[in-house]
């Protein structure tokens, strides 16, 4: 619907990489060798990307059918031990509500005063750009700490599903495809991810409440929770977001629009139409400020942030978390830069409360060159995220070391 | 749906109609606010998915409250609380002449409102009489969030044909995509002026050109020593240097001179020198105002 009310010049050029996306999608099927069906339907060499010629767009017709979301359907079951769960009970309790989400008194208490003075304000020379918001800023991200432990996901939350973490890593390793495809914010994505898991769990914890709902999602409708999810996504995030049917394309017509439909109603219904959660992003805006790292350093912080999305275990960690010890990782590994007093204010963790999070992605990258989700290291091997999974210093001892002591 | 008695139409919203209702097991009386899902649409509009959405978070005396979302397959209905008219229609009962305690006081309200969307990261974007409700009270509540959207910092290129021509801000008129909460402050100076004058817009233009020539009339022609930078906005073109003739007493006799003074730097062309709405609410004008509309 809001391609249509674009000027003709820049819907056209929307709508040639949208279908571009799908007519390579669609041509690459076979690539990995193996038939994996829709989810994995797309091809995953990094060869392909942004190579869409006209040739490609014509070859849409010729699209070879999908089985659908067989692949959801044939997941062994051993793959549930996949994940164990952990018994940190105090990160599952939400924040107590009486607790001003505004006040930064407590914040500052934590800091002595001798580590205060090595605190730069950070904002200090910004009074005149009011696109950064000096006013508000530290209200809005006090205010954004407070929703992310509100609307804590359960780290356990798919014990006793259908689902599995193997399962959900291959829908986000396709999303995330289908996401670079159709040309979306990254917001879009990682608030994809979080629609996903929180939906998942409201389905499951909402058992027995209501006799004719869904009472959990099935594998065949695990893709239909995916692309819906990106949908609502894109709804709240894009200026301009896709249409019903490039989802219901996207799929190789597995589900209808009017499923899509159905889905996106209940999917709202179950969030309690709460989208509003903090993306890990958002904090890594903030830290990357406040730490005035280059691009080298942001770029490798949103790698390690995004190769966290298709790892279950790491849902474990707030976005702030993420945000933070994706940064800190990412400044040790390019030139062993401190974490220093300002950033440790600002992101409110200290190096060693980021460790164990920091260990969790090392090891993802460590075995991310045998792992069999790829969407991520694909993309971060192209020159616009500057080739950065492929630099050596990701094959460094410190990143080894780090990785082995994971949990 | 039969919760709740439908009474009448109130009028049509961004998107879908509004009726005043009645909880029939209550009999409190709300707004609902219907959006229909057709068959073969898009489903949820992005407009009403963000209004609910912002809208359940923003719980504040000055912002109108979602009390509930009702939804089958065909439509989506939003229980609002309910208020007895808005701020246009306040004007035009009124007759020419509002009291200075009830200006300084509506004015306060909005303020205090948008201070609390903006410090929950949402940007307003559409700031207008017909969207500020006034209940029998003197209650004033921002409604209508469906051009409202939350914002990341650095705020992101947003849609740049937002905010109704009249209280959109010289930057945004002339194409700006980055802008903050800013633009909401342009808006809430423009309306400052119009309770001032009891309902009479202070930049009625008719099209971009024209209402950017009332705003460098009356405030002077910006230059790049005052607004470093606008000349590279994207649809920036030369307007004739006017000088600043009129003095801000002429256009709004009944304002005091700390009033004027409120107005004054609100109405500042370049956003980066514009009030923040915190800023607004400390203001001088705010000192006399009365303990129950500080505190109520």
């Amino acid at each position: 619907m809001a391609l249509r009310t674009r000027s003709a010049s820049t819907a056209t050029s929307q709508n040639e990489n949208i279908l571009a996306g799908k007519a390579l999608m669609g041509k690459n099927k076979m690539a990995t060798g193996r038939p994996r069906a829709a989810l994995a339907s797309i091809g995953n060499k990094e060869a392909n990307i942004g190579k869409v010629t006209a040739k490609d767009v014509m070859k849409k017709k010729t699209l070879p059918k999908s089985r659908g979301t067989t692949v959801l359907t044939d997941v062994p079951k051993e793959n549930v031990a996949a994940k164990k769960p952990t018994k940190e009970e105090k990160t599952l309790s939400p924040a107590p509500m009486e607790v001003d989400p505004l006040d930064m008194t407590e914040m500052k208490k934590a800091f002595s005063d001798s580590l205060m003075a090595k605190v730069e304000d950070i904002d200090s020379e910004d009074k005149e750009n009011p696109q950064l918001c000096t006013e508000f800023v530290n209200d809005i991200y006090e205010y954004l700490r407070h929703v992310e432990r509100k609307l804590k996901v359960n780290p356990s939350y798919l014990d006793g599903q259908v689902i599995n973490a193997r399962m959900r890593g291959i829908l986000i390793d396709w999303l995330i495809q289908v996401h670079l495809r159709f040309h979306l914010l990254q917001e879009t994505l990682f608030l994809t991810v979080d629609i996903i898991d929180r939906f998942l769990q409201s389905v499951y914890h909402s058992k027995g409440q209501d006799d004719k709902k869904v009472q959990s999602v099935s594998r065949s409708k695990l893709q239909l929770v995916g692309v819906t999810a990106m949908l609502i996504a894109s709804k709240y995030e894009e200026m301009y977001a896709p249409e019903v049917a490039d989802f219901v394309y996207i799929t190789d017509n597995a589900y209808t629009k009017s499923q899509i439909r159905s889905m996106e109603i209940l999917i709202l219904k179950n969030l309690n139409f709460n989208l509003g959660k903090p993306l890990p992003l958002h904090f890594l805006r903030r830290n990357s400020k406040a730490g005035q790292v280059d691009a080298q350093k942001h770029t490798l912080a949103k790698y390690l942030m995004e190769m966290s999305l298709v790892d279950y275990d790491m849902i474990q960690y707030n976005p702030s978390q993420i945000a933070a010890a994706a940064l800190c990782l990412s400044a040790k590994t390019l030139d062993q830069a401190e974490w220093s007093p300002t950033l440790e204010f600002y992101s409110t963790y200290s190096e060693e409360d980021l460790l164990p999070t920091m260990r969790h992605m090392a090891k993802n990258i460590a075995k991310s060159s045998t792992s069999k989700l790829q969407a991520v290291r694909n993309k971060y091997t192209s020159s616009k995220f500057l080739k950065i999974a492929t630099i050596p210093e990701l094959k460094s001892d410190y990143i080894q070391e780090l990785a082995e002591k994971a949990s | 749906m039969q919760k709740y008695e439908k009474l009448e139409k109130i009028g049509e919203g961004t998107y879908g109609t509004v009726f005043k209702a009645k909880n029939k097991e209550t009999h409190e009386i709300v707004a609902l606010k219907r959006v229909r899902l057709d068959d073969d649409d898009e489903g949820v509009p992005s407009s009403a998915l963000r209004e609910i959405c912002l809208l359940k978070e923003l719980k504040h005396k000055n912002i109108v409250r979602l009390h509930d979302v009702l939804h089958s397959e065909k439509k989506l209905t939003l229980v609002f609380e309910y208020c007895d008219q808005d701020l246009k229609k306040y004007f035009d009962s009124c007759s020419g002449d509002i009291d200075p305690e009830t200006v300084k006081s509506f004015m306060y309200q909005l303020l205090r409102g948008l201070a609390f969307c903006h410090s929950h990261n949402v940007l307003h974007r559409d700031l207008k009489p017909q969207n500020l409700l006034i209940n029998k009270n003197g209650e004033l509540k921002l409604a209508d969030f469906g051009l409202a959207r939350a914002f990341g910092i650095p705020v992101r290129c947003y849609s740049a044909e937002v905010v109704t021509l009249w209280y959109r801000p010289p930057d945004v008129l002339f194409g700006a995509k980055l802008y903050s909460t800013s633009i909401d402050m342009w808006s809430a100076g423009c309306i400052f002026a119009e309770l001032a004058n009891a309902g009479r817009p202070l930049f009625p233009g008719n099209d971009v050109d024209d209402q950017l020539k009332r705003i460098f009339r009356l405030l002077g022609t910006p230059t790049e020593d005052t607004w470093p930078g606008m000349s590279r906005l994207p649809d920036y073109k030369p307007f004739p240097i006017y000088q600043v003739t009129t003095s801000l007493a002429v256009v709004v006799p009944k304002l005091c001179p700390k009033g004027r003074d409120l107005l004054q730097r609100l109405l500042v062309c370049n956003p980066a020198h514009r009030l923040s709405a915190d800023e607004g609410l400390n203001h001088p004008y705010f000192n006399d105002l009365s303990s129950a509309v500080r505190t109520g």
